[in-house]
């Protein structure tokens, strides 16, 4: 009789668990450069699941993903999709257990951080013709030059579904932190690493080297190639092409189009403020560094002048700048104008990076910056560096940021799509926001600016992408707080609502004293 | 143990055998199954959408809700305010214009208070 009292109760307790595994295919040992496949598992013990989504983390100075490598094994009847998302790492909720997937995911107050040594990934999967249960995908990856591979592959937390809408208890792992043992490190390589900001996409640039002669020069004539390779999600690059005692030239070079909004009303506003801000006498630098004042020569000429801060803010403006010889900015339709050096002395542009390699493992750090990128947002860290004209720095103004709300709201009134932005920071001297929207429902009717009278107002429209803003190049005035600005757009068919017509790519903002305002889009 | 175990037996016959008489079910209601929802918050038809996916947002009081899409940053990439009337509000969500990604939708009431959260997979 209690066997039966069991077997009653076990479907309601026992087998509303799902376990999700994962595990390396190849058995070690392994050394750096191996591909290696890793498989995920799923036992939904007797649930018949019909939907199945996971989270979970990667070291990326460990293992690296091979693009493009995800299989999902459930067959036809399926529905799946993969995403990940470089430099992030996810923090789980310090009351939850981490092994308990589920009441993770379930916790709701998902929180992630930029982080340049991790990775984030997530799987999908719904499946119509059966339960999903046993191998659901698998990813491939490429061992890394590290030192330590423990819990190198980390899940963070999972939901799934029943076709019979049956309750799930948990989701655990058996092997919830993945380890990597038994692995030998390469000989004769040399690594090249490259400082980057938080969030940029430094996988977009290459490392090139160049032969040069036995006093580091190249024959520009002829040069010779010795290498070329993309860097990986944390600006790494590893060779074992080059000879030892030999010179090269090694430079950070894109390899695509730049993005689009390097430039932006910060650094318009800081060549202004350069200008203007030179001590009692006017006689103090432009800039605390000479990478500042080489970059904000746009012009490329003597040095940094009033012209050179009127092509950044023509550039945030929308002009075409495209038939102007020389401009050293990023334009998506002119070949990349870019300087690149060795990290420690890269501030003061002393030389570009001849390397001779001698030893085994050598590693060089380098770094890159943009013409005109005067905020380095999208360009390595300004760090400690010879400072020109005899003054000295830790770290520039430059990079002191703050933040402020913003709020970038549709709504459909009266048959058009109204989006009113909510700006009430005080003492900004600049702002700009880019957006884009759905142009197969939506036509721009217009947008109204109440910035207030005396700032400059520019709005650009490529497509289906606005720019707007403003800016008072003299730092006087500064934009009116409330909604500086309103957009209104013509439905092209009948709408019912506006959710994700509008999408915004990003929101900035600068001072009067030329700091950069992250704008957070609440 | 015996007096346990009849009423569940018999609980467990009685449900597993009884027939609906379908002349006495309420009236079906006009939203899809794959949109209902038993109590206040936010569903998709589906999880995942290639230009747009409905979605039901449901109400015990009519009220100005605000339907958020989120990044993986936590960055709103998408607000909308919408008057809602209680009960069922089939609407729409349009995602032509993101960006391929995975997003969380998060719903708000007037008083700013989260009343639901989904996940949407872009194709």
């Amino acid at each position: 009789m209690k066997k039966l009292f069991l077997f009653i109760l076990i479907p309601f307790f026992s087998f509303a668990q799902v376990i999700i595994d994962q595990s390396i295919k190849e058995s070690g040992p392994y050394k750096v450069g191996d591909i290696i496949t890793i498989e995920y598992r799923l036992n939904p013990g007797n649930l018949d699941l019909n939907y199945f989504w996971l989270r979970y983390v990667y070291h990326n100075n460990a293992i690296e993903m091979i693009p493009n490598s995800t299989e999902f094994f459930q067959g036809a009847s399926t529905q799946v999709a993969y995403y990940h998302w470089n430099n992030y790492n996810f923090r789980s909720n310090p009351n939850i257990g981490v092994g308990e997937l589920l009441k993770q995911y379930q916790s709701g107050g998902w929180s992630y951080s930029n982080d340049t040594n991790w990775n984030v990934a997530q799987l999908t999967i719904q499946r119509t013709d059966g339960p999903i249960s046993g191998l659901i995908a698998s990813q491939k990856y490429k061992i890394k030059d590290f030192t330590n591979f423990d819990d190198m592959h980390k899940l963070s937390f999972a939901d799934a579904t029943t076709r019979n809408n049956a309750q799930i208890s948990s989701i655990g792992s058996t092997v919830l932190w993945l380890d990597l043992n038994n692995v030998s490190r390469l000989v004769s390589s040399v690594k090249f690493k490259v400082s980057f900001p938080s969030g940029y996409d430094i996988t977009k640039h290459n490392i090139q080297v160049v032969e040069t002669d036995a006093n580091g020069v190249v024959d520009w004539t002829n040069p010779k190639i010795a290498f070329v390779g993309p860097l990986d999600t944390t600006g790494e690059l590893i060779t074992d092409k080059l000879l030892k005692n030999k010179k090269y030239l090694a430079m950070v070079t894109p390899n695509s189009t730049p993005p689009s909004n390097i430039i932006t009303v910060t650094d318009a506003y800081k060549a202004f403020k350069a200008l203007t801000n030179r001590g009692l006498n006017n006689s103090d630098p432009f800039f605390a560094t000479n990478l500042e004042n080489s970059i904000a020569n746009v012009t490329q000429d003597q040095s940094f002048d009033s012209q050179d801060a009127y092509y950044l803010f023509a550039n945030i403006m929308g002009v075409n700048l495209s038939s102007v010889q020389g401009l050293m900015l990023p334009l998506a339709n002119m070949a990349p104008k870019f300087i690149s050096g060795f990290t420690e002395n890269f501030s003061s542009l002393i030389g570009r990076a001849i390397i001779t390699p001698v030893n085994d493992n050598e590693t060089y750090n380098l770094s890159f910056a943009w013409g005109g990128d005067l905020d380095f947002s999208h360009s390595s860290p300004l760090v400690t560096g010879i400072a020109s004209k005899g003054l000295s720095i830790n770290a520039t103004a430059n990079q002191i940021t703050s933040n402020a709300d913003t709020s970038i709201n549709t709504s459909l009134v009266n048959g058009k799509v109204i989006v009113t932005i909510e700006l009430n920071a005080t003492g900004l001297a600049g702002a700009e926001y880019k957006i884009g929207y759905d142009d197969s429902k939506l036509k721009l009717e217009d947008i109204t600016f109440d910035s207030g009278n005396t700032v400059t107002n520019f709005s650009t429209h490529n497509e289906n992408i606005l720019t707007f803003g403003s800016m008072d190049k003299t730092g006087v005035s500064t934009i009116k707080v409330g909604n500086p600005y309103k957009l209104i757009f013509t439905p092209k068919t009948p709408l019912t609502n506006t959710s994700g017509l509008i999408f915004t790519y990003f929101a900035e903002a600068v001072d009067t004293k030329a700091n950069k305002v992250i704008l957070n889009i609440k | 143990m015996k007096r346990l175990l009849i009423p569940i037996i018999l609980f467990t016959i009685f449900f597993s055998c009884s027939e609906v008489d379908e002349s006495i079910v309420a009236p079906k209601s006009s939203i899809p199954a794959e949109l209902g929802l038993n109590t206040i918050g936010i569903k998709l038809a589906s999880s995942f959408a290639t230009n747009e996916v409905k979605m039901n947002v449901r109400l015990d009081d009519a009220d100005k809700v605000t339907i958020k899409i989120i990044d993986l940053s936590g960055k709103v990439v998408s607000s909308e305010s919408v008057e809602a009337k209680a009960g069922d509000n089939i609407l729409s969500v349009y995602t032509k214009a993101l960006p391929r990604s995975s997003y969380e939708l998060k719903l708000y009431n007037s008083n700013n208070q989260q009343i639901g959260k989904t996940l949407i997979n872009l194709l």
